[in-house]
């Protein structure tokens, strides 16, 4: 690395637009993000907040109607968007691999489990001989806890929890740098889910590879990032160091939102709240902050302009205008 | 419960299916001898992971899925057994809505047009059909209505499709709505608000309502008593509001956990086996719970623990709560 941090993933200035019928809908909206090596990077948000699509551009895999307008992202230094059509595939899975929400849909159903793990090895290092090949997929197989017996089966054999195993060994097999998770919990019981994030803790320090863990739950996320990104309307509205989240922290609203709707103990309840208004409709977006229909503290600022990212006192950053003058207030006494 | 507010009975309900599993073919007990009642104007919560048979129950409970042995009854009728044209009668007191939202709607129908059609059907003489559609649309917070009505589902956020199921099952004035995990596919910040539309349904129009879901925390929050299955079997039966602080099974106490974000030490699970499925086997005769229990003794895989009552409202099944497991684990 030229530059004095060594960072694995380095997203600058990243804009991502969709056509609909509707019109242009900005899902991605000028983000900026680093990772460092063996760090696990949380992104939170609502469905339709960008989170997914930009794992889809850190991939170089955004859907025909979508394209990166602005911006660069790159991986171990290497710009995706300027690699060919074949280096790019080489360079995806070998250097950058992805774990999906539904292992279901993304393992082939019709071709047994250990196979399409074979093909990983036979397209992207052809040298290596059956035996080796064979000897390697057990391997990864001990490493997620799967008897190798199951490469036999097929997918749906397979209960969601081995599943979404399989889909992890498949993803650390040819030991990349950067995996991107999306979702890769959300379809699975709260049991099974607690227990597949403590297996990706458990590889994540023998692997030391750098996550992007995706959800729209911020209790996983901060459980097993961190950093943690919260996104809203394709911006990012808070960052910082995850233990902020578990602590009583000022938050953006939309983040304290987000922390009230995690399930709390309330004497002898549990209680939920709802983060009030609906998601925001990206074709048709608000001026200003995108967040202020849904804010309580929203006042005229929030209206005209939309706020920046602010280093805050606690180590982290927020965009919120009510923050910053809560803080210039303190300040001044 | 107080029996005169009984609205829905099952007795010992067994639902039996066959499996084929290669050349084998084996037959598997989702619900496995489960007696429960459902009172008027009451929220049970059924809590369980997927396997564990609540999504087959609630479709007993509904009448979607015939049940092999034991009874149910409804305001003190049998209906275990009822035949097309009864099932149709009790559709209109029993009505169930589902996880999957996107499917259980029809694609090229607007919300007006999905919804007019089970309103005439059940509709009073009294009251126009645009009547009631607005006044539904009004209840379960489908707002400004007037826009809701000419939009298709694919216009609609994923909690606006769940609000257009819930009318869709109100319109024929149940009794008791069965609700499958409503809000799973919802995102986090937006469940709350359909948990509490659910209660608001159960105070203003005296509904009872099933929910069924694997995320205890949210039973605990809307229902008032609250069913743990685990393989088919009813493992724990509690009070909601008890729950935290008295509930014994082992599986109860791991859900509260996993609620918790607490690690319970060694994971009692390897991730290797379908445990899940073979307990699931009629031919099995031990706990369901016992292949990933902490706590299991010999017994527990050869004989099934039977309900012991622990207080008022509230049983567990499992030889540890009784005098027989430490008699043959120590």
């Amino acid at each position: 690395m030229t530059e004095n941090n060594s960072a694995i993933l380095r997203i600058g200035h990243v804009s991502v637009v969709y056509e609909t019928e509707a019109g242009l809908a900005p899902a991605v909206n000028d983000v900026s993000l680093e990772l460092e090596p063996g760090r696990i990077l949380g992104l939170v948000g609502e469905s339709g907040c960008g989170k997914s699509t930009l794992a889809q551009a850190i991939m170089g895999l955004l859907p025909p109607n979508a394209s990166l307008v602005e911006g660069q992202i790159t991986v171990q230094g290497r710009d995706l968007y300027t690699m060919s059509e074949p280096a790019m595939r080489a360079f995806r899975w070998k250097n950058v691999s992805m774990v999906f929400q539904s292992a279901l849909v993304t393992l082939n159903p019709v071709i047994p489990v250990g196979k399409q793990f074979e093909e990983i090895f036979t397209v992207h290092q052809p040298a290596m001989s059956r035996a080796e090949v064979r000897r390697r997929i057990e391997e990864l197989l001990v490493l997620v806890r799967i008897h190798p017996q199951h490469l036999r089966n097929f997918s749906h054999e397979l209960s969601g929890g081995m599943r979404q195993r399989v889909a992890i060994a498949m993803a650390i097999a040819l030991d990349p740098a950067l995996i991107i998770m999306d979702e890769p919990t959300t379809a699975l019981d709260a049991v099974v889910q607690q227990e597949i994030l403590d297996e990706i803790r458990r590889i994540q320090e023998i692997k030391r590879f750098a996550v992007v863990f995706i959800s729209h739950d911020l209790r996983l996320v901060s459980y097993i990032s961190s950093e943690i990104a919260v996104m809203y309307a394709g911006k990012i509205v808070e960052y910082g160091p995850a233990q902020r989240f578990l602590s009583e922290a000022r938050h953006h609203p939309y983040t304290q939102g987000l922390l009230d709707s995690i399930p709390h103990l309330e004497g002898e309840r549990f209680t939920i709240h709802s983060v009030p208004g609906s998601p925001p409709d990206l074709v048709h977006l608000v001026s200003g902050c995108a967040f202020h229909p849904r804010c309580a503290a929203a006042h005229e600022a929030c209206l005209a302009a939309a706020p920046q990212l602010k280093g805050v006192v606690d180590s982290g950053q927020i965009a919120c205008f009510d923050i910053e003058r809560k803080q210039k207030e303190e300040a001044h006494g | 419960m107080d029996k005169t507010k009984e609205l829905l009975r099952g007795d010992n309900l067994v639902v039996q299916f066959r499996q084929t599993q290669g050349f084998r073919r084996t037959l598997i007990c989702p619900v496995n001898e489960i007696s429960l009642a459902v009172a008027a104007n009451e929220i049970l919560g059924i809590v369980g992971e997927s396997g564990s048979g609540k999504t087959t129950l609630g479709r007993a409970l509904a009448g979607m899925t015939s049940i092999v042995r034991g009874s149910l009854w409804l305001k003190g009728q049998n209906v275990s057994r009822l035949s097309r044209k009864e099932l149709r009668k009790y559709w209109s007191q029993v009505q169930m809505i589902f996880q999957d939202v996107y499917n259980s709607l029809n694609p090229i129908y607007t919300v007006e047009q999905q919804l007019s059609f089970p309103i005439q059907r059940h509709a009073t003489p009294t009251q126009s059909v645009r009547e009631e559609l607005e006044n539904l649309l009004q209840i379960t917070g489908l707002t400004p209505t007037a826009a809701v009505r000419a939009r298709l589902p694919h216009e609609l956020s994923g909690g606006q499709r769940q609000r257009v199921a819930i009318v869709r099952a109100l319109a024929a004035r149940p009794d008791l709505l069965i609700a499958d995990e409503p809000v799973s596919m919802l995102d986090v910040s937006l469940r709350a608000d359909i948990l509490q539309l659910l209660a608001r349904l159960r105070n203003d129009l005296g509904l009872a309502i099933v929910y069924i879901t694997h995320d205890l925390p949210s039973a605990v929050y809307i229902a008032d008593r609250i069913l743990v299955m685990y393989g088919g079997c009813l493992v724990e039966t509690i009070r909601a509001d008890a729950l935290i602080r008295e509930s014994r099974h082992p599986y109860t106490e791991r859900l509260l956990a996993a609620a918790r974000f607490e690690n319970p030490g060694s994971s009692p699970f390897s991730g290797g086996g379908s445990a899940n499925s073979s307990v699931l086997l009629t031919s099995y005769r031990g706990c369901p719970y016992a292949p990933r229990c902490p706590i299991a003794a010999q017994i527990c895989s050869t004989t099934r623990p039977s309900l012991i009552r622990m207080g008022r409202d509230h049983s567990a099944a499992c030889h540890a709560l009784s005098g027989s497991h430490q008699a043959q684990s120590g």
